[in-house]
This record gives C-alpha cells, sequence and structure tokens, in this order.
C-alpha cells in the first residue's frame, strides 16, 4: 500500500509541475496552449535520447529537456501576434500533435528502439548508488518521491514571485489584451515568448523528470489527452492560483485513481472502469465551468494597504 | 492514379459531412466545438445499435440515428451552452473538449473497444475506369453530393437558410431584427449534428466502426473547417475537398523529382510515409493560419 | 514659442475599405499646453491618435515626437519615446486592482526581465517601493487613493477614466494622449477631472485631448484642431475656434434638428 501511495504521490507531483506551467501560461498570461504536452513530450524524449543513445550524465539530459522545451516554448510564441486567440489555440493543438507524429515515426536507435516502440531502458538518477549501499527499491522510489517534491516546491516558489514581479504584472494586463500593455511600453511579443519559454522549461522538466522515473516512454504518453487532464486540473483548482493549480492536480489525480478502489466495491466491470473514470472527470470539468468558473481556490488579490 | 482520385473524393465526402456542421455551430456561437466530431461516432453506433439490436433494416437504421443524433446536439446546446453564452471562448473549447472526452468513453463504456462492422455482407466491387469502387465508397459520394445539394438549397432558398446566414454574420442584429435567433441557434446544432451522424454512419460503412472513428478525424476536420474560412459552411465543403485531395494525393506522389530540384539528393521513389498522413493536414492548417487566417471563403473580422 | 513642436503630424492619409477617415490631416503641437483635437463621431479623431501612438499604420504623411520620426514604430516603442495614451473604452486590465494597474505603468522596470527578477531581486524590490510611493500619491491626486486594493473592474466608469488618467500619468510620460476622458461621465466628475489635468498642465505635463464634449473642451484647452470628415477643418487657440461659425455648424448642423445632442455627449 504504502508502494502505491510513494508511486501516487511522486506521478501527482510530476503533474503538479505541469500543472504549474499551464497555469502561467493562461491563468497568467491567458495564452491558451492546447499543446502543452509537446513540452512534456520534449523535455522527456530529449533527455532520454542524450542519455540513453548518447550516453550523457543524467543532470545534463534534464536540463537539456528543459531546454529543448523552452525553445519549442518560443517557437509557438511567435505566430501569436497574428493570429486571433482561437486560432492561435489550434495551431499549438497542430504543433503537439506534429512533434507526437514525428516521434511516432522516428528510429532512434537500433530496431524496436523508438518510434511506436518507446525506449526502454531510461537510467534512474543515483539507482547504483542506492544498490550498492544495499538499499531496496521501495527506498529508491521513496527517495525520487522526495526528490521530484522538492522542485515541484521550487517551481512553485519560482512561478509565485514570477506573478508577483514586474513581468508578472505585465503578462496579467496581457490577459485581458494587448492594448494597455502596448501603451505602456510593453512588447507583447517578447512578453508571450518570455512565459512561453519558462512555462515550457517547467513542463520540459517534468517531463524528463518521468522519463527517469519511469524508465520507459513512448508516443502513447502524450496524446492531447494529456494535455487536456492539466487543463482540467488548472480550471478545476482556480485558473491564476498557484495553490489552486495543486489543488485541481491533487483532485484529478484522486478522481482518477479512486476508481480503482471503488469499482469492486460497486462491481463494475473493468472494461468500464477506463471509460467510467474518464467520464467523471470530464462531467466534473464542465459542471465546474458551468457553475464555478473561477475554480476551487480563486486567484487572489494582492493587497498593498495605506 | 484513379484509385488516388477516388480515394480522395471519398474522404473529402466524409469530412465534409463533419466540416460543414462544425463551421455552422463556430459561425453562429462563436467557439470551436471539440465535441462535434463525436456526432459522427454516436450516429455510427446508434446506426448500428439499431440495425444489430433492434433489427432495422440500415437504412431506417440509420436515418433513425440521424435524427436521434440531432436532437442530442439540440439538447447539448440546451443543457450545456446556452448556460455558457457569455463564457469566454476558451471555457467553451474546453468544455467542449470534456463533453467530446464524456461521449467518446460512454460509447467506449456501453459498446467496449473492439471495432464493429455494419452488417451487409459481402458486395462485390464494382470496375470502373480500371479501378475499384465498392458500393458503399459510391454511396459515400453519393449522399455527400445530395445532401451538400439540399443543403445549399436550404440555405439560399429557405427563411431558416437565410435566417441561418444572417445570424451567422451577425448574431445581435439578426436579433435585433426579429429573426428568432433561438430557433436558428436550435436549427444549427440539429442539421450539423445530423450531418455529422450520417457522415459517421458513412465512414463507419467504409471502414470500420470504433469509439475513436470520430475523434480521429478531428485534425482533418478542423483543417478543412479553417482551410475553407470557419463560418462558412461552402468553404467547409471547399477544404474538405482541399484536405481530402491534399492527404491522399500528398501521399500518392513520388517526391523526388521536387526534392532533387531543391537540392536535396533522395533516390527515386521518395514517399511521404503513411505515418504522416495526418501531419498533411496539420500543415495545410498550419499554413492557412500563417498566411491567410480567414481561410479561402471565410470572412474578414 | 519658436521651440520645436513637440508633436507633428504631416499630411496624414488612411482608408479604411471604401472610407477615408483620415484626409490629409497636419496638426502641430507645441510643447506646454493642453492642446485639443475635437470633431463630431467618424471625424477620425481616435484614427488619428492610433496613427500618432502605432496601433495603425498611415497610409501616407509623417508623424515625429520632439524632432524623432514616428513612422512604422510598434505601438510599443512610440510609448517607450515618452508618449502614453489612453482609450476610449477604458482598457485598464478589470481583473488587477486599482494599485496594480498603477505600478504597470512605470517604463523600464528592472523587474520586467526575468533574469533581473532573480539576478538583482533587491533591487527589483527597492523599486517597487519607489514606484508604491509615487503610485500612491497619484491616486490622492485623482481621489482614488482608497480604492488602491479594489478590482479596477469594481469601479464606476467615471473612476475607470481616472485610473486611466492616473495610470498614464504613473508612466512618467512627455505628452499624454487622453482619448475621450469625459465621455459618459458625470457632470461633477468631469469638473474634477478638468481640474486635476489643469492642475498637472500647470506643473508642467503636456496633454493632447480627444473629446467631443465642447464645454469641456473650452474650459482646459489652450489650443484646439476640429477634425471633421478626416479634414481639419480650423485650428487655433480654443476660444477663438469654438466660437466659429463653421466649427458649431459641423457639429450641429448636419444633425436633422439635432442641435441638442452633440452638446449632451
Amino acid at each position: 500500500m504504502t508502494e502505491f501511495l510513494v508511486y501516487l504521490i511522486t506521478i501527482a507531483a510530476i503533474w503538479g509541475i505541469l500543472s504549474l506551467s499551464l497555469n502561467l501560461q493562461f491563468g497568467i498570461a491567458g495564452l491558451v496552449n492546447l499543446g502543452h504536452v509537446a513540452f512534456f513530450m520534449l523535455g522527456a524524449y530529449t533527455s532520454t535520447i542524450l542519455v540513453v543513445i548518447a550516453g550523457w550524465p543524467i543532470v545534463v539530459g534534464v536540463v537539456a529537456g528543459a531546454i529543448a522545451a523552452a525553445l519549442f516554448g518560443m517557437l509557438l510564441a511567435l505566430p501569436a501576434a497574428n493570429l486571433k486567440e482561437d486560432y492561435w489555440a489550434i495551431s499549438t493543438l497542430a504543433a503537439a500533435e506534429i512533434v507526437r507524429i514525428i516521434f511516432l515515426n522516428t528510429r532512434l536507435g537500433g530496431p524496436y528502439v523508438g518510434e511506436a516502440f518507446g525506449v526502454s531502458g531510461i537510467p534512474r538518477p543515483l539507482r547504483d548508488w542506492f544498490d550498492a549501499n544495499g538499499y531496496s527499491l521501495a527506498d529508491y522510489n521513496l527517495f525520487y518521491m522526495v526528490l521530484v517534491l522538492v522542485v515541484l516546491a521550487a517551481c512553485f516558489a519560482l512561478v509565485r514571485y514570477l506573478a508577483a514581479t514586474p513581468f508578472g504584472r505585465s503578462l496579467k494586463a496581457l490577459r485581458e489584451g494587448d492594448e494597455v500593455p502596448l501603451a505602456l511600453g510593453k512588447s507583447v511579443g517578447g512578453l508571450r515568448i518570455r512565459v512561453m519559454a519558462v512555462g515550457g522549461a517547467l513542463a520540459g522538466l517534468a517531463g524528463a523528470l518521468f522519463a527517469h522515473y519511469n524508465a520507459f516512454i513512448s508516443p502513447e504518453y502524450f496524446l492531447p489527452l494529456e494535455t487536456f487532464i492539466v487543463w482540467a486540473m488548472i480550471i478545476l483548482g482556480g485558473p491564476g492560483n498557484f495553490l489552486g493549480a495543486l489543488v485541481g492536480t491533487v483532485i484529478i489525480q484522486a478522481l482518477y485513481n479512486s476508481t480503482r478502489f471503488i469499482a469492486p466495491l460497486l462491481n463494475i466491470d473493468a472494461q468500464v472502469l477506463g471509460p467510467l473514470r474518464m467520464i467523471t472527470i470530464s462531467v466534473a470539468i464542465i459542471l465546474v465551468i458551468m457553475y464555478m468558473p473561477r475554480g476551487i481556490v480563486p486567484e487572489r488579490r494582492r493587497r498593498y494597504g495605506r | 492514379m484513379l484509385q488516388v482520385l477516388i480515394d480522395s473524393a471519398i474522404r473529402s465526402a466524409e469530412l465534409s459531412f463533419l466540416a460543414v456542421g462544425l463551421t455552422m455551430v463556430y459561425s453562429v456561437l462563436r467557439f470551436a466545438n471539440f465535441a462535434h466530431v463525436e456526432f459522427a461516432t454516436v450516429g455510427a453506433y446508434l446506426a448500428l445499435g439499431l440495425s444489430t439490436t433492434v433489427g432495422l433494416p440500415l437504412w431506417l437504421a440509420a436515418a433513425l440515428a440521424i435524427l436521434i443524433a440531432g436532437g442530442l446536439g439540440v439538447g447539448i446546446d440546451r443543457v450545456i451552452f446556452s448556460r455558457l453564452r457569455t463564457a469566454s471562448p476558451i471555457m467553451l473549447m474546453i468544455a467542449s473538449f470534456a463533453l467530446g472526452i464524456a461521449m467518446r468513453e460512454a460509447v467506449r463504456a456501453i459498446w467496449g473497444p473492439s471495432p464493429f462492422f455494419y452488417n451487409l455482407g459481402i458486395l462485390p466491387p464494382w470496375r470502373f475506369l480500371g479501378a475499384f469502387v465498392t458500393p458503399t465508397q459510391v454511396a459515400v459520394i453519393a449522399a455527400a453530393v445530395v445532401a451538400m445539394l439540399a443543403f445549399h438549397f436550404l440555405l439560399s432558398r429557405t427563411t431558416l437558410g437565410i435566417a441561418m446566414r444572417a445570424t451567422a454574420d451577425n448574431a445581435t442584429l439578426s436579433q435585433a431584427s426579429g429573426i428568432a435567433t433561438d430557433r436558428v441557434i436550435r436549427s444549427v446544432w440539429f442539421i450539423g449534428a445530423g450531418f455529422a451522424a450520417l457522415g459517421g454512419v458513412l465512414v463507419g460503412l467504409n471502414t470500420q466502426i470504433k469509439p475513436d472513428m470520430g475523434f480521429g478525424l478531428i485534425i482533418e476536420v478542423f483543417s478543412a473547417a479553417i482551410v475553407g474560412g470557419i463560418g462558412s459552411p461552402y468553404g467547409a465543403i471547399l477544404g474538405a475537398i482541399l484536405v481530402g485531395f491534399a492527404e491522399n494525393v500528398g501521399l500518392a506522389i513520388d517526391w523526388s523529382p521536387v526534392l532533387n530540384a531543391i537540392g536535396f539528393d533522395v533516390g527515386p521513389f521518395t514517399y511521404i510515409p503513411t505515418g504522416y498522413k495526418a501531419a498533411v493536414a496539420f500543415s495545410l492548417l498550419i499554413l492557412t493560419l500563417l498566411i491567410r487566417p480567414r481561410g479561402l471563403l471565410g470572412a474578414r473580422t | 514659442m519658436d521651440a520645436e513642436p513637440l508633436l507633428s503630424v504631416r499630411e496624414v492619409y488612411k482608408r479604411f475599405g471604401g472610407v477615408t477617415a483620415l484626409d490629409g490631416v497636419s496638426v502641430t503641437v507645441p510643447a506646454g499646453l493642453i492642446y485639443g483635437l475635437i470633431g463630431p463621431n467618424g471625424s477620425g479623431k481616435t484614427t488619428l491618435f492610433n496613427v500618432v501612438t502605432g496601433f495603425t499604420a498611415a497610409d501616407a504623411g509623417n508623424v515625429s515626437f520632439a524632432g524623432q520620426p514616428l513612422d512604422r514604430l510598434a505601438p510599443y516603442r512610440v510609448a517607450r519615446l515618452g508618449l502614453i495614451r489612453t482609450f476610449q473604452a477604458t482598457l485598464c486590465p478589470l481583473r488587477m486592482t486599482v494599485m496594480e494597474n498603477m505600478l504597470l505603468a512605470p517604463q523600464q522596470q528592472l523587474g520586467d526581465s526575468v533574469a533581473n527578477a532573480f539576478l538583482r531581486a533587491a533591487e527589483v524590490r527597492r523599486q517597487e517601493r519607489e514606484h508604491l510611493e509615487r503610485a500612491r500619491a497619484l491616486l490622492e491626486t485623482v481621489n482614488l487613493a482608497d480604492k488602491a486594493d479594489d478590482y479596477a473592474g469594481s469601479l464606476s466608469g467615471g473612476q475607470r477614466k481616472l485610473l486611466a488618467l492616473a495610470q498614464a500619468l504613473m508612466a512618467g510620460p512627455r505628452l499624454v494622449l487622453l482619448d475621450e476622458p469625459v465621455a459618459g461621465v458625470n457632470p461633477r466628475l468631469i469638473e474634477e477631472i478638468a481640474a486635476v489635468i489643469r492642475r498637472l498642465r500647470n506643473d508642467g505635463q503636456n496633454f493632447l485631448i480627444v473629446e467631443h464634449n465642447m464645454h469641456f473642451i473650452r474650459t482646459i484647452c489652450d489650443q484646439v484642431s476640429v477634425l471633421d470628415a478626416g479634414r481639419v477643418i480650423a485650428e487655433g487657440a480654443a476660444e477663438d475656434v469654438l466660437a466659429r461659425e463653421d466649427v458649431l455648424r459641423a457639429y450641429l448642423g448636419r444633425r436633422r434638428g439635432g442641435a441638442g445632442k452633440a452638446a449632451v455627449r
């Protein structure tokens, strides 16, 4: 049972980083990024390729993953000035799918490496050290969980801080239109590029962390559905509020995984379980959008007092 | 080559059913309905259920499925989207994406993930100028032509159709001038969902029926609608033709002469791998958004 | 008054589809006074504003600010030169508080850069404190000090106009362009806004104001240009121009029996 809990918390923490990233892009800056999973994927694959195939150290891989995702974010931000909001949103979706299709069709090493087969044997950081010193797998997993939680905490502090800076303020103004930021001397194109880069880097980091935890990745893990789940998390939790994003993450993760336990109680057929899980989450999202659009933890204002 | 053209025509026909409804809803309600393609899935499965479980002949089952899907569209608007008329477009998009998932998973929960086929027996293909065409494929193209003509008639000759076009152009103005916008909205949902359901039945006839059948087409459908000019039903048809042909022709032609001419040194017989088929539609979409965002027949916003 | 004009607009043309919004408009705004740009609805005032501030590109003609040409500059670059504008529709972000709106405005904040936010955090914080002080003072001038922590969306229309004005001033502009600063504002508040602007002018702030409330223009503008159908039909000292027959006719005459309409706006 604890094993499972450790696993759950680790995965939830990785999703948490994704939520923070998307919340920065949408909740703060108002950018409708429907291709968010691409950052996750680029982070995972970049680190995997550099570490498994090119043999570089894991740390380098993880950093490179974050950078690759950041660069992709900047690329996506470039045409945003010329496109209406919903058109840009759709093109991010299309771009993410193209990235996935490319990885789906690219052989990354010998036969059965890359393409739909994915890449396995991704090394876990410090695993050897743990082995050599007599620690069990459970101990290692605990370590990794703590590692991811620490990274999550750091990301949380980072985005909260950024949102409170003049940069963050400009992003919040950008949410409501280009005109006021432009009239006040802010380069809206530059703002978008920067927020997509920072958001991308965080999500890429999450991707690399996932790859080195799961030890295996394939394009199947990076479907548009993943983007939707992250959106669900921030909408449920409260767009614009980073704590809300984490709350949303926990709730969706709980919903997702609790059906596992409820099913035997309610005598639900295994085949129906998966779909039922998704239906529950979807309905929850629709209800939140209809009746509680500010989410569970709405955005809070900063007070300056007298 | 003729085979490629026929495949293209079929794909275009299928896409047009879905793209037209999508673009109509966008033009009247101003949001991209990500659940639209699921009406195709639902329609296909309903027709399946009615023909196998209830035992109706397929044509009747399909007709009923279309009507039910249309009603479902109206119902969905009534329950969900009518309460979101003032919501921001992104919230509508997310809600529609969630709805799409719910519809798709409901189908998966009820019928299971394995594919089904309509029970038509084996129909021998016909030879047509050196290529093979199955009767179902002919049915797809014929149905599309008839449906689009009927739709054109609706839009240009009937009061409802004219009201639909007016509302698409300017919703506030239409409401002010007494055109019953609610009625138009209901009609748009009914026709859009119905068309999608018909498209779904035809896709099911032509290939197979599975829970992802609608969602698998989502980017092609969006590409068709946007390339043609979102908001314009004729644009949707045009877009569907372009995307259908681009996908099939693009994959069928040998790109080596072109690539060699630009400077890439490739051997003869260089084709786009089939895995990249969807990427063709994506690329058209992105190209359109970058070069001419309003599409071919779309209005300048 | 031989000094270089602050803002110089020369022979600007702009067409939108079939409509000529600006038909060879020339305006010269000297420093040190409140300049008004008036005219009936549709005369091209806001289009001229948009051209000057870079939000719309002119088809022909040029604009220069303190000798520097503004042609083809992006709006944010125009702003960085010291030309700060407001919008007719008062676009102050509604989901931000009044104080947040104010803190948005200062130019070249260290904290605008992500790198600086981390590497020079202490300095960024210091700048924030300075801006906070200045913002509080400005909010006092426009009587919004006690609303500092309220969302801009909770303010009344007139209060939002005041916020927009304060926000523009917070940016430390050389020239403030106000787009209909009193449209739809109640008369008492209009007086207040006029008083604020006059005080600021006396302290050396330059204003270019688009309005079509004649009374307001009369009370605060030193000089005006009158636009009608995209052309300048009169310019000069406000009193003189506003007494002219053709100007009054442009405002009132063409409306069928609408003598009272323009004045009410």
